[in-house]
């Protein structure tokens, strides 16, 4: 084969093996991008409900004996759920919902001082199983009514739709 | 059987356009997002529960005392329950007051954005030839809603510290001891519900600014 036609040939095989390259990058770019599709959100949507009534069960059946880790971590994992699911919210649905949005964040914040709140009524002298009695009501009804204020809010700014 | 075919095919245009008209209905309620005015108003009713929580909480501690010398335990199950009331059900006036200071200007220029595009003409008037009056008592809402979030706090762990110290033995002599807890706790639940009230009286005004003359009249 003669130089130029060689050089033609590569040209073109590079031209074919960046473009490739450029589209898997385009169609792929996780784990950078969540992607924002109405099916992401249902799903985010879905997690973040199940994991609060995960986190309200928890509030059933732990003692105060081995409960506090296991309500803190359900409660964590409710955080990042839904960390996970403002993630797939578009720019409309953040901006639209701004002030909701911010609420439960808000609320979030708010619910988690319960832990701290426990810890301080021990360390004051209360007893643990009393002490842990009440986190597990606050949590609990917190909780649903958190969740019912995102039931909310996802409706509102149309999730999945 | 192809004449009655034929018939219920008859009806086929009415009903698919019927369906269209229910399917767009739908979709317009589902976008019914809450108005400004809706909004404001879920927060007004949200101060007035809280006032009624933080007095619920202070009446029951004014109890706590007043029972010392008698059978202070029933007071103490009673301001034990009122202090977990007001833990769980205030959340959601303070997650406002939080979300109000995080979000600063933009909370306000939501509200304004959403009563800018008002399908109502009249409030859409309003709140232009208002907008000057609705900044200023948006501002003192923010900074009564900051005195709130910062002194609520501090009252609640003086409530919780007082039911975690006297939860083993609620009795004369143990109240005596945490007078001054009850002091400081009294005093500050007052902070909190004066500062709530404040941001009631100029949620009023902000709803007489965006009523109709009439509406303000018969009201």
């Amino acid at each position: 084969m003669h130089k130029p036609a060689q050089l033609t040939v590569l040209a073109l095989l590079s031209c074919l093996i960046t473009t490739s390259v450029l589209r898997v990058r385009a169609q792929y770019p996780w784990p950078y991008v969540v992607p924002t599709n109405p099916m992401a959100q249902n799903n985010a949507m879905n997690l973040v409900q199940n994991q609060v009534r995960l986190c309200q069960n928890s509030t059933r059946a732990a003692s105060y004996m081995n409960g506090y880790a296991m309500l803190s971590q359900q409660f964590q994992e409710v955080r990042n759920q839904y960390g996970g699911f403002k993630g797939t919210l578009t720019p409309w649905q953040t901006g639209y919902g701004g002030n909701r949005l911010a609420d439960l964040d808000a609320g979030l914040d708010i619910i988690a001082e319960a832990f701290t709140d426990y810890q301080a009524a021990v360390a004051n002298g209360q007893s643990a199983s009393r002490a842990f009695n009440n986190l597990k009501q606050v949590l609990n009804q917190a909780m649903g009514a958190w969740g019912q204020e995102f039931k909310q809010v996802c409706y509102q700014i149309r999730v999945g739709q | 059987m192809f004449i009655r075919l034929h018939r219920s095919l008859r009806w086929f245009p009415a009903i698919a356009l019927a369906a269209v008209l229910l399917g767009c209905a739908s979709t317009e309620t589902a976008s019914k997002a809450p108005t400004p005015q809706q909004d404001a108003r879920e927060y007004r009713e949200l101060v007035v529960s809280g006032i009624g929580l933080v007095d619920a909480a202070l009446r029951a501690l004014d109890n706590l005392s007043a029972q010392a010398n008698r059978d202070p335990r029933p007071a103490y199950e009673a301001f034990a329950q009122a202090v977990q009331r007001l833990e769980v059900d205030s959340i959601k006036v303070r997650e406002h007051t939080q979300a109000m200071r995080t979000r600063g200007d933009a909370y306000f220029e939501h509200w304004q954005e959403w009563l800018a595009g008002s399908s109502n003409e009249g409030v859409r008037e309003r709140a232009a030839q208002h907008q000057e009056e609705l900044k200023q008592s948006f501002e003192a809402v923010r900074a009564a809603a900051q005195q709130v979030r910062e002194e609520f706090r501090p009252f609640l762990t003086d409530l919780q510290k007082l039911c975690a110290v006297l939860d083993e033995a609620p009795t004369l002599a143990h109240i005596n001891s945490q007078k001054s807890l009850i002091l400081a706790a009294d005093e500050k639940g007052k902070q909190v519900q004066e500062n709530l009230e404040r941001i009631l009286a100029e949620m009023n005004t902000m709803s007489a600014l965006l009523r109709a003359p009439d509406a303000t009249a018969k009201h």
